[in-house]
């Protein structure tokens, strides 16, 4: 019998600083027998290659996305609404970003810069949109998301952007991985490295970054949580409950309340703007990747196809129900469209979630 | 008639011959003994290798990459089936894991591979705060109670199995069971027949034991059930006999005329089996059919050796010289007739698939033989036996009564029916051209196409599609770099875009490299979150995260196999896959980085086909031009050659017409038919045409000198379609499906041969043999 947890074959911060080993709190196992298809049976074990640590070049910047028809049944991994805009523009792998002005139902492909995997995007206008993703690169709309342009992109940092937060049209701070987060005052044209405004020693990866309350909140992995009340000029270490990853947060009604989820359905919920955090007990141990909010209402979605409704979550008696699709995808992000019908993104691309019918409410 | 007596006009071989009777007869019976021995010991032979196209660029890839690729096709899946409820229940599990036990202990199964719910390599995995927590998937219990069951419904949810190992619907899971083609101790090769057979007992046993069913999958399943397949060969070669000689006895009222040429044409069977066996060719599921061929094609032309026998022994002379006549009558056109139906055979050697080149050369040697044995040894024996009386008035009657119903056929000649019988030519012709145009390339029905569409294998294949995420149709592309460079990210951007380009291909499910390998590590490493699923630049971060995907990629990181998932291996799948592949290799290989078709059962077909598609034109050619070749050579008249070939390849188009209607596609196995059926097809034409050209040059009226032609030889061409379409006809009960196919087409060209060489050759010869012609023309004739 193999251990049951096993110890690390592989250290994630072997990165392009350089660095054998670094002391991380946890360790993880590359399991990937496990993960990928198990029909082929293994060969003799290969000697790893041998490869200098040579960065390596990038294809041409020029490259476009392909334009495919499965584009919007890729992975994809955001999806947002446009203010003021019928339109849904979702983003993912292979530099996809789709747009549909039917509620999901119809998606065309945009014309993207750039072929790496794109993580999340937002719109601070109906025309003016920023999506970021691996490479660190940034890309720029400003007709609404059919054409994009690159602002930035920093090949050799190796990490990837993992989210993009923008007050106005103008300004707007991405995060990432390794504790990558860039500033930006002048709509893309600079941008500006705000490593050592977050004590993050450890360099864990940033995952999400959201307005709450007055503040600003960053969430990301082993349970880091930062906030700044300067619109991130500043930001001050907060300490949760939970020493796991949180993915995500979504502003609840109501004064500085909150919703924090992460990893193995860990959700905490904030009253006080993130002093104090406390555990929503759910039925489900999926990881929860991400959320939207519609009034009282939360709905989760997350690991193989796990969907958590969440009803009047303000109030004294919130119910949280989970339960998983069919089809068991992963889903990454849910979003409301201008019909009320829910549209998430993940694995296979778009999935409708809840028909056009249904109240704007998570029912 | 035009039989002479004088003596000095017998041939030297017939002279030869009939005065040294009983020295033939002493050795053709030492070498029947012979080969005999010879021929016990054949066997046969289901080499892969032989079915493929090995000059095929794609296949020479393929075994330059063989050692690398490994044996990892060569894998058995048993879907074990729930006939209640899902497979959480105790029961299923207890059968489940007593299964498990008995399969790991068959001999050819490679233990450490073999995956079931019960197996220790099938594991639980979890992201937790703490790292990845995993486990069994088998709970660790002598017993499985009902907790049991419940541990494993939890365990199965965060196995990722679901679709693999697990139905989708948890109607059943299945049992992977990977074989080693030769064991690694003894040095033995697989057993597949004997492998097949204990699955078999596995299923029945575990059926009524157990309530389980078993559906079972496999390229080792597909060879047994070949071969078990092949034992039903035997059957229908008796029943070919049987037949045969039932017919021969109805037609001839004599049981000496019956068993005559039915030994005959057994000792020529016999002949040849031994001549493989010597020369070292060996038998194959395709070369098979050519003993029914050769027993057909000894049968006709023995037919045509008793007919006359018959009509020379109703004039009252004796056996020897009865059989002396028919020789000298019959052995240039019975040697005409055989050597164009062995050189019709050669013209297949042009196509490059081994079992198509073994079909041809047994073929000719099966011709080769008949002569001797159905020419030769067939008139000396009936010098010895009289034909019965019943025999002699059968002859009679026919021959001299007024035969009511070749007179019928006979107006085909005539200038009334003439027209008509070319018009309906034309129509059919137009008919099956425009018919035959859907015909396609390749195997066209799902699962295995050796076998029936309706045969236990492929309603288990279709059981195991229809329930869990896998497609039994891969297209492989090999992808070629330098030495330690398949994991580069330049290599592995390469494959990732080459990967989503054939996904986006109609008729691609999904696709498999190390990439998705790498993307699947990488993202698990960061708490199985999406947004990593992908490359990274970084070469620690890829090469690490292939370490364990080493099935992926050969041992000194050169070569990784891209496995695409179809939907099915029609021609038209495989065409978009080959045009997408090619399109795209041609922007992206370099000299470091070569994107190589290609393997996997898609890729092979795809190679065969492209073969067989640009052979086929080839081998149409070649049959007529030597086909055509010869009937000018023996009657040096272009009309002749005319009217013998039109009828020949309007029944070549209209079996064309007819496989594109029963949705038979051009394949190896059906590419040979239309050689074959115009080889020996053309047989009728000879016969009839050499008897018709003898009347007429007697100075008769067309429509007279066919009407004497039918009396005198009609019967037996009729008789010789009617028996060589027997001989393959037993084939379509054949399970499988190749032979089904073959046998059925070859039955509709040997039948469809004889009806358009009596009735449409004497209507082409009222046109193109113009009577006023006939007497100049025929003056100066080769004989």
């Amino acid at each position: 019998m193999k251990p049951e947890v096993w110890l690390p074959a592989f250290a994630r911060r072997v990165s392009a600083l350089g660095e054998a080993t670094r002391s991380v709190k946890r360790y993880k196992a590359a399991a990937v027998s496990l993960l990928i298809s198990t029909s082929l049976s293994s060969f003799p074990v290969a000697q790893a290659s041998t490869v200098e640590a040579k960065l390596t070049e990038a294809k041409p910047s020029s490259e476009l996305a392909m334009p495919t028809e499965l584009a919007s049944r890729s992975l994809l991994l955001d999806i947002d609404r446009l203010p003021d805009s019928e339109r849904l523009v979702a983003v993912g792998e292979r530099g996809h970003i789709v747009f549909s002005d039917d509620h999901g139902i119809s998606w065309k492909q945009a014309t993207v810069p750039t072929r790496q995997m794109l993580t999340a995007a937002v719109f601070p206008t109906a025309d003016i949109g920023y999506a970021v993703g691996h490479d660190a690169v940034i890309l720029k709309t400003e007709d609404g998301g059919k054409n994009w342009n690159k602002v930035y992109s920093d090949l050799e940092l190796e990490k990837p952007l993992m989210d993009v937060w923008f007050r106005d049209a103008d300004y707007g701070i991405a995060v990432g991985a390794y504790g990558l987060i860039l500033r930006t005052r002048d709509g893309g044209k600079s941008w500006e490295d705000l490593y050592d405004a977050v004590e993050n020693e450890d360099e864990f990866h940033y995952n999400a970054i959201a307005p709450l309350g007055e503040g600003l909140m960053i969430v990301g992995e082993a349970g880091t949580l930062y906030r700044s009340r300067d619109e991130g000029e500043s930001w001050e270490t907060l300490y949760g409950e939970y020493d796991g990853s949180y993915f995500g947060l979504i502003s609840l009604p109501g004064e500085n309340q909150a919703l924090a989820h992460g990893l193995r359905g860990n959700v905490y919920r904030t009253r006080d703007g993130g002093d104090n955090w406390q555990q929503v007990e759910l039925d489900t141990d999926q990881t929860l990747f991400g959320a939207i909010a519609v009034e009282g209402d939360v709905m989760m979605v997350g690991y193989s196809g796990v969907v958590v409704k969440g009803q009047g979550v303000s109030s004294a008696t919130p119910e949280y129900k989970s339960h998983t699709r069919a089809d068991r995808m992963t889903l990454s992000k849910v979003t409301l469209a201008a019909n009320g019908s829910l549209v998430a993104v993940g694995q296979g691309g778009v999935h409708i979630l809840s028909p056009a019918s249904s109240t704007t409410g998570v029912q | 008639m035009t039989n002479t007596h004088q003596n000095d006009l017998e041939p030297f071989l017939e002279r030869w011959i009939f005065s040294h009777r009983g020295l033939l007869l002493i050795v053709f019976a030492l070498v029947t003994l012979f080969l005999g021995y010879q021929a016990k010991s054949i066997r046969p032979d289901a080499s892969f290798e032989n079915m493929i196209p090995l000059e095929h660029p794609y296949i020479v890839k393929m075994l330059e990459h063989r050692e690398d690729l490994g044996g990892g096709g060569n894998t058995i899946r048993i879907a074990v089936v729930a006939k209640e409820g899902d497979i959480f229940t105790p029961a299923y599990l207890e059968a489940l894991k007593k299964l498990t036990d008995e399969v790991t202990f068959l001999k050819g199964v490679d233990r450490t591979g073999l995956k079931s719910l019960w197996t220790p390599n099938v594991r639980w995995l979890e992201v937790t705060e703490d790292g990845f927590v995993g486990g069994t998937v088998a709970p660790q219990t002598d017993q499985c109670n009902v907790s049991c069951a419940d541990e494993v419904r939890a365990n199965v949810l965060k196995s990722g199995q679901i679709g693999r190992l697990v139905a989708n619907n948890f109607g059943s899971s299945i049992i992977e069971v990977p074989l080693q083609e030769v064991d690694p101790v003894s040095g033995e090769r697989l057993d597949y027949p004997g492998f097949s057979k204990q699955l078999e007992q596995l299923r029945d046993r575990y059926q009524t034991e157990h309530g389980v069913s078993l559906h079972i999958v496999g390229f080792a399943k597909v060879v047994g059930d070949l071969f078990e397949g092949v034992s039903a060969v035997v059957v229908f070669f008796l029943a070919a006999i049987v037949i045969t000689a039932v017919l021969l006895f109805f037609y001839s009222r004599c049981y000496r005329c019956t068993l005559v040429p039915l030994i005959c044409s057994i000792i020529a069977v016999v002949w040849l089996l031994g001549l493989l066996q010597v020369l070292g060719f060996g038998l194959d599921l395709y070369s098979m059919l050519v003993p029914f061929l050769v027993f057909a094609i000894g049968v006709s032309h023995g037919v045509q050796m008793i007919n006359n026998i018959g009509i020379e022994s109703a004039k009252g002379i004796c056996p020897l010289t009865a059989s002396r006549h028919t020789f000298r009558a019959l052995y240039i056109p019975g040697m005409i007739a055989l050597v164009s139906d062995a050189i019709g055979f050669l013209t297949l050697l042009v196509i490059d698939i081994n079992v198509i080149r073994s079909l041809a050369m047994a073929a000719s040697i099966g011709v080769a033989v008949i002569i001797l044995t159905n020419l030769i040894l067939l008139p000396v024996l009936m010098s010895y036996v009289r034909v019965t009386d019943s025999g002699i008035r059968a002859a009679k009657k026919d021959h001299g009564g007024d035969g009511g119903i070749w007179k019928l056929v006979a107006h085909c000649a005539s200038p009334v029916v003439a027209p008509v019988m070319i018009v309906v030519a034309v129509v059919f012709a137009g008919a099956g051209l425009y018919l035959s145009q859907d015909l396609k390339i390749g195997d066209l029905d799902p699962g295995a196409p050796e076998l029936k569409p309706d045969s236990r294998y492929n309603l288990d294949n279709g059981y195991i599609t229809g329930n869990y995420s896998t497609s039994a149709d891969v297209f492989v592309t090999m992808v070629e770099t330098a030495p330690q460079q398949c994991s580069s990210f330049e290599t592995m951007d390469a494959i990732d875009r080459y990967m989503w380009t054939m996904q986006n291909v109609p008729g691609v499910q999904s696709t498999l490299s190390l990439v998705t390998a790498s993307k699947q590590v990488i993202k698990g490493l960061n708490e199985g979150n999406p947004k990593w699923e992908a490359l990274s630049r970084n070469s620690y971060v890829l090469n690490s995260s292939l370490q364990d995907a080493t099935a992926l990629y050969n041992t000194d990181c050169s070569l990784a196999p891209v496995m695409i998932y179809l939907d099915d291996h029609k021609a038209e799948t495989l065409e978009r896959v080959v045009a997408a592949t090619e399109a795209f290799a041609l922007q992206n290989n370099t000299d470091t980085l070569k994107f190589q078709m290609a393997t996997g059962n898609a890729g092979i077909e795809s190679a065969t086909n492209q073969v067989i598609g640009s052979a086929q034109n080839q081998m149409l050619v070649w049959v007529y031009s030597v086909v055509a070749l010869l009937c000018f050579a023996t009657f040096r008249s272009l009309r002749a050659v005319f009217c013998i070939i039109i009828p020949l390849s309007i029944t070549s188009v209209l079996c064309q017409a007819l496989m594109a209607q029963l949705g038979i596609g051009i394949k190896v196995a059906t590419l040979p038919v239309i050689a074959l059926g115009v080889g020996i097809g053309v047989d009728y034409g000879i016969y009839i045409y050499s008897r018709l050209e003898g009347f007429l040059k007697e100075g008769m009226p067309l429509e007279q000198a066919y009407l004497m032609t039918l009396r005198t030889t009609g019967k037996a061409v009729v008789f010789t379609g009617v028996t060589l379409g027997i001989g393959v006809a037993t084939w379509v009960l054949s399970p499988i499906k190749f032979q089904a196919d073959m046998g059925l087409l070859l039955t509709f060209m040997f039948i469809w041969n004889m009806v358009g060489a009596i009735c449409l050759l004497p209507a082409l010869a009222r046109f193109l043999l113009k009577p006023g012609a006939h007497p100049r023309e025929l003056a100066n004739p080769a004989t």
